[in-house]
C-alpha cells in the first residue's frame, strides 16, 4: 500500500469515527437539553394551573393552542400520579401526527380527582435537531474532502523530494560512474536523507572503482611471474629426466588454465572499462563461417554433425568482442557435447541461435551466466558464459538460455533492447 | 645474429637470453629505459625484445628514438599489458610485432626468427634446414626440391619446429602456436598429434630424414643430432 494511501486512509477513518461519535453525542445532548427546557414550561404550566385551583377550587379551562394544549378528565383517586411522557397526537389542523411532551398530574377539588395533561409541541425541538444535523453532515462532507484535498496535494507535494530521490535511486547504475543527482530539499529530513544516499552511493561507487582497479592490476601484475614461470618451463624441459615429465606437464597445464583464467579476468575487467568501444560493421554470415571452419577440426573430432541456416545479417559491434563472444559460444557448444552429437547455428536478421546436443546441467541454470559458475566436469574456466553476457550487456543486447528436448540453446537477440 | 633484450624483470629476461642463445643468437640485456637508449645508441642490433613497461621510462619512447635515428632493427613489443591501443600504438610506431605476456619461449623465438628473417635477408626469402627448404612467401615447403603438399597447420609446424630446432618444445606451446589461445585448445592433444605425424609422413614420403622426436610424450624435438 502506498504512503499517500495509508496515510489518508488513517486520517479518514480516525475523522469519520470522531465525527459520528460527536454527532451521536451532539444529537443527544442538544435533545436532552431542548428537552429540559420543554419540562421546565410544562412545570411552569403545571404551577399556573394548581395556583388557579388553589384560588378558585375550580378547574381552569381546557386550552388548546396552536403549540400548548391542556386537557382535564376525571379519574380514580388509585391511579392518580404524577408523570412526563413522550407521545404522539394528531393534529387536526395539519391534518398529521406530531410529536408532543405531555405532563400529567392529578388535581383534587373537595372530593373528586382529576387529572391534568399539558401537551406541548416538541416539532420544534425536532426541527432544530434536524438543522443541527445537517449542518453537522455539511461539515462532514467539507471536512472529509479537505481531508481528502489536502492528503492528496498538499502531501503529495511535501513527499515529492522523496519520490525524486527514490527514482535517481532507482536508476542508479554502479557501472555508469555518475555521482547520484539529488535536488535539494527544504525539508531537514529529506535533505538528510539525500545527504546519506548520496554519500553512500558515492562510497559503493568508489569501493566498485577501487575493486575493479583491484582487479585490473592483480591480473596485470600477475602476468610477469606467470611470463617467468612458462618461460623457466620451457627451459626446463630441455633437460628434464623422464621421472619428472608427468609433474612438467601437469605444471605446465595448470600454468595454462592460470594464465587464460587471467587473460578472461583482464578481458572482463577490459569490457567493464569500455576500452572495446569502436563499434564497426561486422557481417555476422561470414564471421560465423569462419569460426565454424577454425572450429573445424575440433568439430569433426568429437564426431560433432553442424548445421546453420545463416542470413545475410549485419551488426555494428566492435570486431573482437563479436569474435571472442562466437569463440566462446561455439567452444562451449562443442567441449559440452556429446561425441557424434550436433550443433545447430541459426542466424536471422533478429536473432543468433547456437544449439547443441549436450547433457542436462548439473546447477540452476539461472546461474549460468555468473562467473566461475560449469558443471562438475567442466574443465573450462568458468568465465566463459561470463563473458559473453557481459559483451552482451555493453552492446545493449539480449542473451538467453534455454535446454530443450537435450538441447543447449543460447540466443541472442540482435534487435538492441 | 644480435638481439637486445630490454626487459626489465631479471628472471624472464635471463630465461629469455638462455634460450635464444641456445639457438645460436648473441644476446644483451638491458634492465632499463637508460640502459637500452645508450645500448642502441652504440650497437646495432638484428631484433630488440622490447618491454614496454619500464621502471624508469616507457619502452615505446625507446621505439621513437629508433624511429627518428632510422634505425633498421627489428623490434618485437614483449608486454604484460595486452591491450588493443599498445598494440596498435606499438605498430604504428614501426615496432614489427607485438607478444603478450606470458608467452613460450618457442613461440618468442619463432617470432624473433620471422622478424629477422624479413629484415636481414631482404630478397632471400627462403629458409633450409639439411635438404628441407621453404619458401616463406609461397608459403610452400620443399624436401630435396620436391614441393611438399603441406596444409596450413603442418606448414606452420614446420616452420615453428624449424625456428626451434634441437630444442625441446612443449605440447602446450605448439597448442597455442596453432590456434592461439581463443580457442582453448590446451588440454586437446590429440590433434597437436594428428598434425605431427602427417607432417613426419608427408616428410619421410619425400626422403627426408626423420628429425622430429617425441621427447617423453610431453613435447617434441625437431633435430638432426
Amino acid at each position: 500500500m502506498k504512503l499517500l494511501s495509508k496515510y489518508s486512509r488513517v486520517h479518514v477513518i480516525t475523522a469519520c469515527t470522531i465525527l459520528l461519535i460527536s454527532s451521536f453525542a451532539y444529537y443527544f445532548i442538544i435533545r436532552t437539553i431542548l428537552l429540559t427546557q420543554i419540562d421546565k414550561d410544562l412545570k411552569v404550566e403545571e404551577q399556573e394551573i394548581l395556583d388557579y385551583v388553589a384560588a378558585n377550587h375550580a378547574l381552569p379551562h381546557a386550552s388548546d393552542y396552536k403549540h400548548q394544549q391542556i386537557r382535564f378528565r376525571k379519574i380514580k383517586d388509585s391511579v392518580a400520579f404524577r408523570e412526563t411522557i413522550n407521545t404522539i397526537e394528531y393534529d387536526a389542523k395539519l391534518n398529521e401526527y406530531e410529536p408532543y411532551r405531555r405532563l400529567s398530574f392529578p388535581i383534587k377539588i373537595t372530593n373528586e380527582t382529576y387529572e391534568a395533561s399539558v401537551y406541548k409541541s416538541q416539532v420544534e425541538t425536532e426541527d432544530l435537531l434536524q438543522l443541527i444535523m445537517l449542518i453537522t453532515a455539511v461539515l462532514f462532507i467539507v471536512l472529509l474532502s479537505l481531508i481528502f484535498v489536502i492528503n492528496r496535494f498538499v502531501l503529495g507535494k511535501l513527499w515529492q523530494p522523496f519520490f525524486i530521490t527514490l527514482s535517481e535511486l532507482k536508476k542508479f547504475d554502479l557501472h555508469n560512474k555518475q555521482s547520484l543527482m539529488l535536488p535539494e530539499s527544504s525539508i531537514e529530513e529529506f535533505e538528510e536523507l539525500n545527504r546519506s544516499v548520496t554519500h553512500m552511493t558515492d562510497n559503493v561507487s568508489k569501493e566498485f572503482e577501487i575493486l575493479k582497479a583491484f582487479t585490473d592490476n592483480a591480473s596485470h601484475e600477475m602476468q610477469t611471474p606467470l611470463a617467468i614461470i612458462r618461460s623457466k618451463l620451457d627451459l626446463l624441459i630441455q633437460s628434464a629426466y623422464e621421472t619428472q615429465v608427468e609433474q612438467l606437464q601437469a605444471i605446465y597445464d595448470a600454468t595454462g588454465r592460470l594464465t587464460k583464467l587471467n587473460q578472461t579476468l583482464l578481458l572482463l575487467a577490459k569490457i567493464d572499462n569500455n576500452q572495446y568501444d569502436k563499434p564497426e560493421f561486422v557481417n555476422l554470415k561470414a564471421l560465423v563461417e569462419i569460426k565454424f571452419q577454425q572450429f573445424d577440426e575440433l568439430i569433426k573430432g568429437k564426431g560433432i554433425v553442424p548445421k546453420y541456416d545463416l542470413h545475410d545479417v549485419s551488426l555494428s559491434i566492435n570486431k573482437d568482442l563479436i569474435d571472442i563472444l562466437l569463440n566462446n559460444l561455439l567452444s562451449n557448444a562443442i567441449r559440452h557435447n556429446y561425441e557424434g552429437g550436433s550443433i545447430e547455428c541459426i542466424l536471422t536478421s533478429s536473432m543468433l541461435s547456437i544449439t547443441n546436443t549436450g547433457p542436462a546441467l548439473t546447477f540452476d541454470r539461472t546461474n549460468i551466466f555468473d562467473r566461475f559458475k560449469k558443471g562438475s566436469h567442466s574443465d573450462g574456466s568458468g568465465l566463459g558464459l561470463a563473458v559473453v553476457k557481459q559483451i552482451c550487456d555493453v552492446n545493449n543486447l539480449k542473451v538467453k538460455y534455454q535446454y530443450l528436448n537435450t538441447k543447449h540453446i543460447f540466443q541472442i537477440s540482435l534487435k538492441t533492447k | 645474429m644480435k638481439i637486445l633484450v630490454v626487459e626489465d624483470e631479471k628472471e624472464l629476461s635471463m630465461s629469455i637470453v638462455t634460450y635464444l642463445k641456445e639457438i645460436n643468437y648473441v644476446c644483451e640485456v638491458a634492465m632499463d629505459f637508460d640502459a637500452a637508449t645508450t645500448k642502441i645508441d652504440l650497437y646495432d642490433y638484428d631484433c630488440i625484445l622490447l618491454d614496454i613497461t619500464l621502471p624508469d621510462g616507457s619502452g615505446l619512447d625507446i621505439l621513437r628514438q629508433l624511429k627518428a635515428k632510422n634505425k633498421m632493427e627489428g623490434v618485437l613489443i614483449i608486454s604484460a599489458k595486452n591491450s588493443v591501443e599498445d598494440r596498435i600504438e606499438g605498430l604504428q610506431l614501426g615496432a614489427d610485432d607485438y607478444l603478450p605476456k606470458p608467452f613460450h619461449l618457442p613461440e618468442l623465438s619463432a617470432r624473433v626468427e620471422a622478424i629477422i628473417r624479413r629484415k636481414n635477408f631482404g630478397g632471400n626469402t627462403t629458409i633450409c634446414f639439411n635438404e628441407i627448404s621453404i619458401n616463406t612467401i609461397a608459403k610452400v615447403a620443399y624436401c630435396n626440391n620436391n614441393p611438399l603438399e603441406l596444409t596450413k597447420k603442418e606448414y606452420q609446424l614446420l616452420l615453428y619446429f624449424i625456428a626451434n630446432k634441437e630444442r625441446v618444445i612443449s605440447k602446450n606451446a605448439i597448442a597455442e602456436h596453432l590456434w592461439g589461445d581463443e580457442m582453448d585448445m590446451a588440454n586437446n592433444y590429440d590433434f597437436i598429434y594428428t598434425h605431427i605425424k602427417n607432417l613426419r609422413k608427408k616428410l619421410i614420403e619425400k626422403g627426408s630424414t626423420d628429425y622430429l622426436r617425441s621427447v617423453y610424450g610431453m613435447g617434441y624435438k625437431f633435430t638432426d643430432r
